[in-house]
């Protein structure tokens, strides 16, 4: 039987029998499997990170240059592109936001703040990722609970809204500067100043 | 390839031999002339682009580091650029180019002239007074009044003429054109320490005197620990912080640093009685720690800050309530805290009706008399001061990068509403309250108007130095700093040690 040249180079240890050659065969596997199982991934998940980053930063930029409606779109679009990310559900809030504070339509509003409260039932944090003194940071359902109490308020249901603010103050943030907290906090204090409320 | 093309012209008879170099220096000559006139005709293109370019008009705007805001990765200048473009298309001036510089460093004034060394000076600037002083001391500053005067917004009485008075520089002209007017100045009062100790909010110096020993020496906090003090005061004299400090103290007494007289000389009007007594109230609240004991030694700081941050101030000041309202509800103290409007000097100033406040104009946007073209410049100037713009500016949300904060903190971030707007069709969206308006409004009666000096920037730290001396006991008595304080103003001044 005549054997194919590396089989015969195998058999007479002439491949992958030295010392050497294990170790730069193993090294070489070593590299390509760290590379497949852990590079790769993180690269993804950064590269989509660094995505979702600047989707919202134009978004925003959108805002700023007054284009509200483009804003508020781009938000909506990047909120179903990166639904697994925290910066996806806080364009969802962000989309809320403007069609409350810009558009002024409570009842779509109040439809898309309880429509994120049911998407995410669970405490979702969002973390600082870069160094942004004005973006939000902590337990993004307290924003939900936050307007859907100002929503509340417009509305002139007032007990609903003091049991939302009083949610927040009750729940509390890991965030020790979170304004959302901080402005519920001055809400219920002013409410039981001059509202009668315990 | 060569021996059969040889070959080949032999075997043809001659013929193809004398053609042959002809042809082909005719096709060399050929591609020649195409490539050279494809290079010429690209040069010639380009040149004129160039040129084209080089012809179409540049307005170059320039701004201190700090107006520029932060914490969004569009930057100011994008967005301005955008705008102005977006108005200059509605204007006509398609053409009209703008470029922002930033000037990013401490001393702005000197990269100014510096770009007007280097023949790249902008035509138009936005600085603060003590540099707008300083450009017209140099006679580097274009009056505005010819420009005004051509613009129908002006003409029609849409500008407030008693803003634009305080920004006339040393021969009466209007030298820049400010955004807003702050309000007049109040202090602010720990109402829930006031409350604590069962105090009523001062209404004179004395008074204020008696809740700021409270305040220290009362633990209004409730901590069990010594750790407040009365009223917050900056001894820094570096840069005239002190004077800052002492500036609504001398206000009520209806004492102003200085005036400028008949001949157009700049004169000190410190030196008084009034400022005597001010002097020595301060001395006397240092001597018994109402400031706290460590106010001459304390590292230079915001009051600002140390009020609403570190929890330890009863009571502080100056401040524009347009700010205000956004302090308080950042450091979430809206409901801990309350305005002072003022502090008379004593029950009988009170019942005379006898007293000064002060206030600020945002910085100021000015031509420079070294524009090659300032009435291409003053588009800038008609574009910002724009109905449209200001509008912008300050109804929907400020300007842009304060609009990325109020979208950041999801409208919960209030920026600054303006008191008083240099346009009188411009209001703001969010107004201030009622209650604040109504409060402070009858304080404008007492404004005293400080005209523009250049060398302010040095008088003010040999004053505030002159001062905390005085306090240090370095001075027999207060008249005696106020004498040494005019001999050093009037040699800054005046280069002698007589004034008047």
């Amino acid at each position: 039987m005549v054997r194919a040249p590396v089989v015969e180079s195998i058999h007479a240890g002439s491949l992958l029998l030295t010392r050497q050659r294990k170790i730069i065969l193993f090294g070489l596997v070593s590299a390509v499997v760290f590379i497949g199982a852990v590079v790769c991934p993180a690269w993804w998940i950064l590269r989509r990170h660094a995505q979702a980053h600047a989707a919202f930063n134009a978004a925003t930029a959108a805002y700023m240059m007054y284009d509200v409606e483009k804003a508020r779109q781009m938000f909506s679009k990047m909120a179903r592109d990166y639904d697994d990310l925290s910066i996806g559900a806080l364009a969802d809030l962000k989309a809320a936001f403007l069609i409350y504070d810009e558009q002024g339509d409570l009842n779509e509003a109040e439809r898309l703040f309880k429509r994120f409260l049911k998407d995410h039932p669970e405490t979702l944090m969002h973390l600082p990722q870069t160094p942004d003194n004005f973006e939000y940071h902590g337990e993004l359902q307290l924003v939900a609970w936050y307007f859907l109490g100002r929503i509340a308020e417009d509305h002139g249901r007032e007990e609903e809204a003091y049991r939302w603010f009083t949610s927040i103050t009750d729940a509390g943030s890991r965030n020790p500067a979170n304004y959302i907290v901080s402005e519920a906090r001055a809400i219920v204090a002013r409410r039981q100043r001059v509202g009668g409320h315990p | 390839m060569k021996q059969i093309n040889t070959r080949s012209c032999v075997d043809s008879g001659g013929t193809a031999d004398a053609s042959g170099p002809v042809s082909g220096l005719a096709t060399f000559i050929a591609i020649g002339v195409i490539v050279s006139a494809i290079t010429w005709a690209v040069l010639v293109f380009s040149h004129a682009r160039n040129d084209d370019a080089a012809r179409r008009p540049v307005i170059r705007t320039a701004m201190n580091a700090d107006e520029l805001g932060g914490g969004t990765e569009v930057s100011w200048d994008t967005i301005e650029v955008k705008q102005f473009h977006d108005y200059a298309n509605k204007q006509g001036w398609e053409d009209t180019e703008l470029i922002v510089t930033r000037f990013v460093g401490a001393d702005d004034t000197i990269k100014y002239i510096a770009g007007q060394i280097a023949g790249v000076s902008p035509d138009v600037i936005i600085a603060s007074r003590d540099q707008i002083s300083f450009f017209d001391a140099h006679n580097l500053i274009e009056p505005l009044d010819p420009y005004l005067e051509k613009w129908k917004d002006y003409r029609d009485g849409k500008f407030d003429a008693s803003m634009l008075d305080a920004c006339r520089g040393r021969e009466g002209k209007i030298l820049g054109i400010p955004v807003y007017q702050n309000s007049p100045n109040v202090y602010a009062i720990r109402a829930d320490w006031l409350e604590t100790l069962g105090l009523e909010a001062p209404e004179t110096l004395e008074e204020a005197r008696e809740v700021w020993r409270a305040f220290t020496f009362k633990d209004p906090d409730g901590n069990g620990k010594h750790d407040t003090c009365g009223y917050g005061v900056t001894m820094e004299t570096r840069r005239g912080g002190h004077l800052y400090s002492l500036r609504p103290f001398m206000g009520a007494v209806r004492v102003t640093w200085y005036r400028i007289d008949d001949a157009g000389r700049y004169v000190p009007t410190f030196n008084t009685p009034e400022a005597a007594f001010v002097l020595d109230f301060i001395k006397s609240c240092v001597k018994e720690g109402l400031f706290g004991a460590d106010v001459m030694v304390r590292p230079p700081g915001s009051v600002t800050r140390r009020f609403f941050a570190e929890d330890d101030l009863g009571m502080a000041g100056p401040f524009f309530v347009d700010w205000f309202a956004n302090l308080a509800n950042r450091y979430g103290m809206e409901d801990k805290v309350a305005f002072v409007p003022r502090l008379w000097k004593d029950t009988a100033a009170r019942a005379a009706n006898h007293y000064g406040t002060f206030t600020y104009l945002t910085r100021m946007r000015c031509l420079m008399r070294a524009s090659p073209n300032k009435e291409l410049a003053w588009r800038y100037l008609e574009y910002f001061f724009s109905q449209e713009w200001l509008s912008k500016y300050v109804s929907r949300r400020g300007l842009p990068f304060v609009r990325g904060r109020y979208l950041g903190q999801f409208g919960v971030f209030r920026s600054e509403t303006p008191w008083r707007m240099v346009r009188h069709d411009v209001f703001p969206e969010v107004p201030l309250s009622e209650d604040v308006v109504a409060m402070v409004r009858p304080l404008e009666q007492y404004l005293q108007p400080t005209p523009m000096m250049t060398q302010w920037s040095q008088v003010s730290v040999e004053l505030a130095e002159t001062f905390v001396d005085y306090y240090l006991d370095r001075y027999d008595s207060a008249a005696e700093a106020l004498e040494v304080a005019e001999v050093r103003f009037n040699r800054i001044v005046h280069g002698s040690g007589t004034g008047r």
